[in-house]
């Protein structure tokens, strides 16, 4: 098979698409079962945390001081809905979140959804913080290596990445708040108060994870694709191997590198409980902590259904940006609707 | 043809050095926990200094540091007990709790991969979906939602622990037991007339045993990470029972004048789950090299 000129191969699949009964509704297709299956699976998680939260034995006797009578009790029962049957509970819960309806802090005594929507933006900064310096120093770094495995430089930073994995982010967050604040005072102990200073330490140890992970995965698929044909080709025409491996090899790993961020992404932005408690930082992961030891349910309820839904629509994103990138999927995605 | 040899046998080289390497790092690894193994075992001769502070004691620092004590290697903590003795209590807790939730979770994966994968049809749809939706809730918020309702214990941390894990072995073993009830001894054994309870748990179970054995061995790491991460914020195994994770948080408070608290006990989770790391990886990578 040869072919005359450039770009005939995505000819021939182009004509293969528009010869199909779906045509250009095939994008439409994936993208309305995309959404419908985002919907049911954040109804999964709605319908999780509502068994969970009625898995308390009893739920009224938390809420009450040691002396209440039966009929506070009982009052108390009616007045939370817990009389009706389980089915009914599930119908009313179900109706007041369509409703925009979360329930009211016991703590702050307003609604809780504005409340915990206030806190998304200081984690929301801070995971953009963590997985920005992750990405772009893993990929650095597994580039780097990827080019000579074995070398002394792969085996050392292979020996970094191992000591990282095991390398609780807490306990690093303790170390270098004991090294930058305690000892030498360069960084704030707590708060996001000092600007771009105040990032730095919680940034440190919330990217330490994701780097590992991003940094094994470019690592490992760059030595397989630098193993195929079309970058011996490269090599053959007598291209510098940094062009060869920025413009021709980075052009296959970016995809799949793209879509493992987001996902670590969106794991940072909702679950950034631990680095929030120690650094003081002020986001829904401080604010989940808060609600538990307080006794307020409907807090800790809706910061995981709000960090629940980020996740669900990054998934849901970055299967649309591969899209983008990947022009096979979206030429299979065009013809059948789906992948 | 003498390229090719040559080429031949590089390769062979590169094979044996990494044959090699494997080999030391799983010795390496399997020493580490040798040694914490019997670190957990000497807690139940040691059970004094760990429980029971010396007041006339708090804050010694390591033994090799100034004003450091000869009975306290690695120095006391706020009420006078001795570090390393809580340490290797931490260290049992780790190797208890993290082994029963990875062996429940593979259980659970067990047998809901086998029913979705062989069953296929709704049952697979649905299970399916419930997964996607347990994983899309961050973990550490699942935990403290259930842990917020039911109350924090010993046995809730478990059962966390392990719904936070079940969900990648009923992907893996799902895939394969779809790649596997086409086979032919499947057909075979359905020709014959065996029932799908007996397929599943007779015929299919014993092929997907070496895999669920790798993920739980790679997964065990992520599991003492994970407990270590709720007893830090408190949330994990009751107070007064030493835990790494419990007292890194405890040495937080401490941090200017007794910095060892907080810093020991996260050194020795660290070699903990390297050494745990080091040994699973020799051991997939030697399947991976065989298969």
């Amino acid at each position: 098979m040869d072919f005359k000129k450039r770009g005939e191969m995505s000819d021939l699949i182009k004509t293969q698409a528009e010869s199909s009964p779906l045509k250009s509704h095939g994008l439409r297709l994936y993208i309305a079962r995309r959404l419908l299956q985002s919907l049911f699976v954040f109804f999964i998680v709605v319908t999780v945390i509502f068994v969970i939260s009625r898995m308390a034995a009893d739920p009224v006797a938390t809420l009450l001081p040691p002396g209440a009578t039966p009929i506070d009790r009982e009052n108390l029962r009616q007045s939370l809905g817990l009389d009706k049957s389980l089915i009914d509970q599930y119908v009313i819960y179900l109706n007041n979140l369509i409703h925009g309806d979360f329930g009211i802090s016991t703590l702050y005594n307003v609604p809780v959804l504005p409340l915990v929507l206030n806190r998304c933006v200081p984690t929301f900064a801070l995971a953009l913080f963590a997985i920005l310096w992750a990405s772009v120093l893993a990929i650095f770094l597994g580039v780097l290596a990827s080019l000579r495995p074995g070398s002394i430089f792969d085996r050392i930073l292979g020996g970094i990445v191992s000591i990282a994995q095991g390398t609780a982010s807490f306990w690093l967050a303790v170390v270098l708040l004991y090294i930058f604040s305690v000892k030498f005072r360069i960084f704030p102990v707590t708060g996001n108060s000092e600007g771009l200073k105040s990032f730095v330490l919680p940034g440190i140890s919330l990217g330490l994870a994701p780097f590992v992970a991003i940094l094994r995965l470019t690592r490992s698929s760059m030595i397989e694709t630098l193993k195929t044909g079309y970058i011996r080709n490269a090599n053959s025409r007598g291209l510098k191997t940094t062009r060869v491996v920025i413009n021709h090899a980075m052009r296959n790993i970016a995809e799949p590198i793209l879509s493992y961020a987001g996902i670590l992404f969106g794991g940072l932005a909702s679950g950034a409980v631990i680095t929030e408690t120690i650094f003081a930082w002020p986001g829904i992961g401080q604010l989940s902590m808060q609600g538990i030891s307080l006794g307020d349910y409907a807090l800790v309820q809706a910061v995981t259904m709000l960090a629940s839904l980020t996740v669900i629509l990054l998934n849901l994103i970055v299967d649309l940006i591969n899209l983008k990138l990947n022009p096979v999927a979206r030429e299979k995605v065009k013809q059948y609707g789906k992948l | 043809m003498e390229n090719f040899n040559s080429a031949m046998t590089e390769a062979n080289i590169s094979i044996k050095r990494r044959t090699r390497r494997r080999i030391i790092s799983l010795w390496i690894g399997l020493s580490i926990l040798f040694l914490f193994i019997v670190a957990s075992i000497l807690t139940f001769f040691l059970h004094k200094g760990a429980y029971e502070g010396n007041l006339m004691k708090t804050f010694l620092p390591p033994q090799w540091q100034s004003g450091g004590s000869n009975g306290h290697f690695l120095g006391t903590d706020e009420l006078g007990r001795d570090l390393l003795s809580r340490i290797f209590y931490g260290i049992r807790e780790s190797l208890l709790i993290g082994p029963i939730s990875v062996i429940l979770a593979s259980i659970l994966g067990l047998t809901f991969g086998l029913l979705s994968g062989y069953r296929g049809g709704w049952l697979d749809s649905l299970l399916m979906r419930i997964t996607d939706g347990i994983l899309s809730i961050p973990i550490l918020l699942l935990a403290i939602s259930v842990i917020g309702v039911i109350g924090a214990s010993t046995l809730t941390l478990i059962v966390v622990l392990a719904i936070s894990q079940w969900m990648s072995f009923v992907r893996l073993i799902r895939a394969e037991v779809i790649q596997l009830r086409q086979k032919q001894f499947i057909l075979a054994s359905r020709a014959i007339g065996a029932n799908d309870w007996r397929i599943m748990f007779k015929h299919l179970l014993p092929h997907l045993i070496p895999s669920a054995l790798v993920l739980a061995t790679l997964s065990l790491p992520n599991v003492i990470l994970l407990a270590a991460g709720l007893d830090f914020l408190g949330i994990g195994s009751t107070p007064p029972k030493p835990t790494l994770g419990g007292m890194i948080s405890g040495g937080l408070k401490y941090l200017v004048n007794a910095p060892w608290m907080a810093i020991a006990p996260g050194l020795a989770l660290m070699f903990l789950v390297v050494g745990i790391n080091m040994v699973a990886e020799s051991v997939r990578e030697k399947l991976e090299q065989s298969a």
